[in-house]
């Protein structure tokens, strides 16, 4: 190799290694701008999901009036807004880091919304952003409830997530919601909604599909509960 | 070599377009590691060496270290170093280091789940191979030329 190629070499390493490190989140618009030009929902698509997002707190707030408004503290409204920089580039988990940080008062374990529904939680804070897990995940799980009738079920995040444990003679149908039921969040608040349901393997419970009103990869700002 | 070079940015980048239009399709494939594995066949070690710190810098979706980033960094050169190791074919060496890759990556991020995700590490494999074949060839004989 010649001496002026090397040289090169050696100060592209030098560049990189100095973004890698110093300014990571140029990297992350980089990987912003390919997603959002080759990798997201049209915008047909996102208005779209804004509507079904919004049917989906609708039927969110009419389960709770019906069925569990007594139980309901007041509605949460210390929230902070961030915005997502970054995605899990891979396919073995599901996060997503967002521009707000230990350093705003953003801790571990809290909620994280858009538009009104859950789609995760804070799963590690730094001093400007955050990594949060969301719904999506594979490793994620939480305890919530289906429906008017408030059928207690054990949310099983993935792909593809689940409602599971349910029991067995829950009248469960398409179109009832989802909502959170977890300890550190607030309750009531709409996570999906039950697309199908069938009888669990061991024939022992009831289990759901579910189906969201968003699309996780489109997510641009969500809210944080401090 | 700017010429080489610069092809490979334009493939990692073809990668990551690829990458993130299936996975718009909740399709979830790695195309840059793939590349990366290809890219430790055919380009010398400095050359290599910038193009996995450019993946890393596109890839890494957080400010800390994590194990899948790691892998993804020092699989490719850790291949650089053993390429001549089985005197095989060199394009069956590189497929051979491409599945074992992306078993390594899933024992590394997901090591509870890979009995659960294995049709997803077969697709990975097996999408790899295929990006890795239209890669290889062209840029194997451009390095011979």
């Amino acid at each position: 190799m010649r001496k002026r190629d090397s040289l090169f070499l050696i100060v592209c390493i030098a560049v990189l290694i100095a973004l890698v490190f110093l300014v990571p989140e140029y990297g992350w618009k980089i990987q912003a701008f390919l997603r959002s030009n080759f990798g997201s929902a049209t915008p047909q698509e996102n208005s779209a999901a804004d509507l079904m997002a919004q049917n989906e707190a609708l039927k969110a707030q009419l389960a709770e009036l019906q069925s569990v408004a007594a139980q309901l503290p007041a509605a949460p409204s210390d929230y902070l807004r961030a915005i997502v920089y970054s995605r899990y580039p891979m396919n073995f988990k599901n996060e997503i880091l967002v521009n707000a940080g230990s350093g705003s008062g953003v801790q571990a374990g809290k909620a994280v919304v858009f538009k009104g529904i859950f789609i995760g939680t804070v799963e590690k804070t730094f001093s400007d952003s955050a990594l949060v897990q969301t719904v999506f995940d594979s490793g994620f799980k939480m305890p919530v409830r289906v429906g008017q009738k408030g059928y207690d079920a054990l949310f099983m995040g993935g792909a593809s997530p689940r409602a599971v444990s349910v029991k067995k003679d829950a009248a469960l149908a398409p179109g009832d919601i989802v909502y959170t039921a977890a300890s550190g969040f607030p309750y009531g608040m709409p996570v999906a909604v039950v697309v199908s349901t069938s009888t669990s393997p061991d024939n022992l419970f009831e289990e759901a599909t579910l189906g969201f009103a968003y699309d996780v990869n489109a997510v641009q700002s969500v809210l944080i509960a401090r | 070599m700017i010429l080489k070079l610069s092809a490979g940015f334009v493939v990692l980048l073809i990668a990551a377009v690829l990458q993130f239009f299936f996975a718009s399709a909740e399709i979830l494939l790695n195309f840059s590691f793939a590349a990366l594995i290809t890219f430790a066949f055919v380009f010398g070690f400095w050359e290599l060496l910038v193009l996995v710190i450019f993946t890393v810098f596109i890839a890494n979706w957080q400010p800390g270290p994590s194990v899948e980033i790691f892998i993804l960094a020092a699989f490719p050169l850790a291949v650089y170093f053993c390429r001549n190791l089985l005197r095989w074919k060199t394009w069956l060496e590189n497929f051979l280091a491409i599945a074992l890759g992306y078993l390594l990556l899933y024992c590394g991020a997901a090591p509870a789940r890979i009995l659960q995700e294995w049709p997803s590490l077969f697709a990975n494999i097996a999408a790899g191979i295929l990006f890795s074949a239209l890669i290889f060839f062209p840029l194997y004989r451009w390095g011979k030329e």
